[in-house]
């Protein structure tokens, strides 16, 4: 298993990739650009863990289309609503659930790569006091889910109601008396004291501009190009563009180039030394 | 297998109480969507090949038709005999099917009056095409407008 | 040059008849790691909050306290954050942000120092604590003792000049206890940072520090080098005398020499007092448990939280007996807690038997607020007579969050006893108490006559009060026995009083019976 180097690029390219693929993956529907990026997506989670319930709404969104949408030129036969059930629409339905599934797939790879002081660090500049906020917001669920599960334990009933309101009660009490300390530790090391500066780990180098740039150009090349226009209904018809094609290719496989490359670059460098 | 018998006797007599028509007889029937031939910047790109040169869809000038049989039940039969695309909604409160598309032209295709309006003997009846009964010689006329306001 | 000047320093709540400090007057030096300690309710928090302008209590105040010679009332907020350092009791409720390397740079980020800065500052520390490898790691991922290490870092960071400890090691286990200590140690003796702190583990302070202030009812008893308090207590008898290191008790009762802190330091005054002969003393032996009424009886049980978890416990047996104190001691998070749970039919385990004779069977959580729902300790009580029992009716009008540590386990034993259990399950029971509350504590178990199996890093506590010892590892029990017998036989995972004796009197476990036997020898 290859190692994924571009998690270690500067968050903002990180954001403009994921944001470009999704929006790429919602808006170009043609079958090969569905083909390219789903397969992108996935050998980027590199898990291959297709989930059951990835599976289930491919079969009904595909299935589920053409029952409700009867529009298309090539009849396959008329459901008992008297309606028609039309080959079109069936390719709608697939290729919609497909996009489903990418845009998925690529929200699962998000998740993994633009961890929450990632996402913090791109808009803690815009809103520094809300990044906090939701800094110790994060810190906190984790801590509220420990103390749920304890007092869970500790109060043991069969009423699930009476329960509940005994866990809710204990917990507001239990909370705002440890908020005591938290303010006192906040206190103690400053908040509150003017020009207040925001620290992050993400220094933009180089290689963050280039690949950056490349983001933005790939991307900036299909939107004007606009030449993978596909239309499924009422009569299936696309047009297509080599060029534009493996520009799309190179864009969605971004992080698994640059992860191979930088592979390869340490294997040329073992075999050096 | 009682059962299974019990079944198919109450089949055959479902199928045999399916009296053939008392009495048949002709009609013309068109479809037609001719008024869009002058007006092919308002309907979208794609579907221009949809629209027959002439701007007819079907016509037949000595149509079958049964007694009782009403536009709507004329023009579901002739779609399915030909695979004419036609998508249609039952609307309870005229009691009637409301058409939205035949050969996937559908109503707000040419704007958001456009859409299927029928007539007989050139004239517009006021009430829902499944209420409408046929009788001989009646020129039934499919016609997709792009303004109902016109009409 | 002295770092605070405390003048006739009194104190008094709002809501409080009674003065919280009276008439306090001492110097604090720079660069001394000084070490206050006293029963709980004696004042210590009430007087190091008041060395901390920000977090001073609101009250009615006299006298006068200088930070480096300016009167502390003119300290500004921001020396105040950026020069004194103060670590809080929790280690979870102190953490203000989510990731590691951000909680480091929150005190930082605060007083304003720009990212390049920060950025050095925070890799310094890093470094310094061996942070490094869990920098980028979710603050919630870690260990109690990691955190409050990370409470320490993140002041130290800030380049603190003095440095104030409010019983940092209270919910730590005795291993993570003893490394924290360790590290302000260094802090003390490598960056020079005055150290001021509150603790109730004497046993492994008083060798690290400089000086002890002793604090009785609001006043200042002792304020002088470890050696000298630790006599002083010894020879007044003083409760606190209990809580002195083991070598030094040991030695106060046998010779006038000084009084050793270390184990090594103990051997070797114990060589010199009764030679190196290993000594059997024959006075020390147990009276037996009749394990044939056994109340409870767990065999073979396994039990892991998800199908595809790991065991937890593996396999484990144990027998109880009808009215035994059986302290099950082991690791940190090794799954002991668990065991208690399934004892008390919380959890079920898939495989085993538990089979128990009574079905009246009540757990004491580790901590007791989870236990609290009313706003008074009468109301949580129902006014029973237990709280006589437990001695807590001067409390019942108290919230149960405004008590101490010791009182909210008092209240919440109470309150598990209302049911009448038959059998008692206690999750460290002594975590976070003082001698003194531990001493009242092994009282009341005592007095209960109920089965009694308890989990518990506190090995002193076990070796004193229990009736059984179990060592729980990988789970499962695998020794078990009477205290003396289980720890005289245990290397490293034993009482202080067995590790000084070691080879010299090999059956003896706790202070008294070493001197025992000692003096029954020197005659």
């Amino acid at each position: 298993m290859i190692r994924c180097y571009f998690s270690d690029y500067h968050p903002i390219v990180l954001f403009i990739y994921f944001i470009s693929v999704i929006s790429f993956a919602i808006f170009l529907m043609h079958p090969v650009c569905l083909l390219i990026s789903i397969s992108a997506a996935i050998s980027y989670l590199a898990l291959l863990r297709i989930k059951k319930y990835m599976l289930a709404i491919f079969l009904i969104i595909s299935i589920i289309n053409p029952l409700f949408n009867h529009a298309g030129v090539t009849i396959l036969f008329y459901l008992p609503t008297g309606n028609p059930f039309t080959l079109e629409s069936l390719l709608y339905g697939i290729a919609t659930s497909f996009m489903i599934i990418t845009v998925i797939a690529w929200f699962c790879c998000y998740n993994k790569v633009v961890t929450s002081d990632k996402l913090l660090y791109l808009f803690g500049k815009l809103l520094p006091q809300l990044s906090l906020i939701i800094s110790m917001v994060l810190r906190l669920i984790p801590l509220y889910k420990i103390r749920f599960n304890k007092i869970m334990h500790a109060n043991p009933s069969d009423n699930a109601f009476k329960t509940a309101a005994l866990v809710v009660s204990i917990m507001v009490t239990w909370s705002m008396e440890t908020a005591i300390d938290t303010a006192d530790s906040m206190k103690a090391r400053g908040y509150g004291l003017p020009n207040r500066t925001t620290f992050s780990n993400y220094k933009l180098t180089t290689r963050d501009i280039v690949v950056s740039i490349g983001l933005v150009v790939m991307s900036g090349y299909l939107i004007c190009s606009n030449k993978l226009a596909v239309t499924y209904i009422p009569i299936f018809n696309y047009t297509q563009s080599l060029p534009d094609f493996i520009i799309y290719t190179i864009l969605c496989y971004t992080p698994i180039i640059l992860s191979i490359m930088e592979e390869l670059k340490w294997k040329y460098l073992i075999s050096k030394i | 297998m009682k059962k299974i018998i019990l079944l198919i006797t109450l089949f055959l007599v479902a199928c045999s109480s399916q009296e053939e028509p008392v009495s048949n007889f002709e009609v013309t029937f068109l479809i037609k969507c001719d008024t869009l031939l002058g007006n092919l910047d308002k309907i979208d790109e794609i579907k221009h090949s949809l629209i027959p040169d002439n701007g007819i869809i079907y016509e037949n000038y000595a149509l079958e038709a049964y007694e009782g049989e009403s536009v709507f039940d004329i023009l579901l039969r002739v779609t399915r005999d030909n695979k004419i695309h036609m998508e249609y909604v039952d609307t309870p409160i005229y009691n009637s099917a409301y058409i939205e598309g035949i050969n996937n032209l559908y109503e707000f295709d040419a704007g958001n009056l456009s859409g299927w309006t029928y007539r007989v003997n050139d004239v517009f009846p006021n009430y829902g095409c499944s209420q409408y009964k046929v009788q001989a010689g009646d020129i039934v006329e499919w016609i997709y407008v792009y303004d109902k306001m016109l009409f | 040059m002295e770092v605070f000047n405390i003048e006739n320093l009194t104190f008094k709540y709002p809501t409080k008849e009674k003065a919280a400090l009276t008439d306090i007057t001492l110097q604090i030096d720079k660069g001394e790691f000084i070490l206050l300690c006293g029963q709980s309710g004696c004042g210590k928090t009430t007087l190091i909050k008041h060395l901390k302008p920000s977090l001073t209590p609101h009250g009615q105040t006299q006298g006068n306290i200088f930070y480096k010679s300016t009167n502390i009332k003119q300290v500004s907020t921001r020396e105040d954050a950026s020069e004194i350092g103060y670590v809080l009791q929790n280690p979870d409720n102190q953490i203000v942000t989510d990731k590691v390397w951000h909680e480091l740079a929150f005190g930082l980020e605060n007083l304003g120092i720009d990212k390049q800065q920060i950025r050095l500052r925070v890799a310094e520390m890093a470094n310094f604590f061996g942070i490094q490898n869990w920098f980028y790691n979710d603050t919630a991922s870690l260990s109690g003792g990691q955190k409050q290490l990370l409470n320490l870092a993140s002041i130290i960071v800030m380049g603190v000049e003095v440095l104030i400890l409010d019983e940092p090691t209270s919910q730590l286990d005795p291993i993570s206890a003893v490394d924290f200590l360790e590290t302000l140690k260094k802090i003390n003796d490598e960056l020079g940072i005055t150290i001021i702190l509150t603790e109730h583990r004497l046993e492994e302070v008083f060798k690290l520090v400089d000086k002890v202030i002793v604090m009785q009812d609001s006043k200042i008893l002792f304020y002088d080098t470890p050696h000298n308090v630790c006599k002083n207590l010894i020879e007044t008898q003083h409760p606190m005398a209990n809580a002195m290191p083991t070598p030094a008790r040991i030695a106060a009762a046998l010779t006038h020499e000084e009084l050793p802190f270390t184990i090594k330091s103990g051997r070797n005054l114990l060589y010199k007092l009764i030679g190196s002969t290993n000594i059997l003393a024959d006075n020390l032996i147990e009276k037996p448990i009749d394990t044939n009424f056994n109340i409870l009886t767990l065999k073979d049980v396994f039990f892991r939280y998800t199908k595809d978890g790991n065991d937890i416990l593996k396999g484990l047996s144990i027998n109880v007996a009808q009215g035994e104190i059986y302290a099950i001691l082991g690791g940190n998070g090794t799954g002991k807690s668990t065991l208690l749970n399934v004892i008390a039919k919380n959890l079920r385990p898939y495989r085993g038997k538990i089979k128990s004779s009574t079905k009246s069977i009540a757990l004491l959580p580790q901590d007791p607020q989870v236990m609290f729902i009313k706003d008074t300790v009468s109301e949580e009580l129902a006014n029973n007579e237990i709280s006589k029992l437990l001695n807590i009716s001067h409390l019942l009008n108290f919230h149960p969050f405004d008590l101490s540590g010791g009182e909210q386990q008092k209240v919440a034993l109470a309150k598990i006893l209302l049911s009448n259990p038959d059998i008692l399950l206690l999750d460290e029971p002594t975590k976070g108490l003082d001698c003194y509350f531990k001493a009242e504590l092994a009282q009341i178990l005592a007095s209960l006559n109920k089965t009694i199996i308890l989990v518990s890093h506190d090995i002193e506590f076990c070796a004193k009060y229990a009736s059984r010892c179990g060592l729980y590892f990988d789970g499962q029990i695998i020794s078990e026995g009477p205290p003396r017998e289980f720890f005289s036989n245990n290397y490293f995972y034993t009482t202080s009083a067995s590790r000084m004796c070691r080879h010299i009197i090999s059956n003896a476990v706790t202070v008294k019976e070493v001197i025992e036997t000692c003096q029954n020898q020197l005659k």
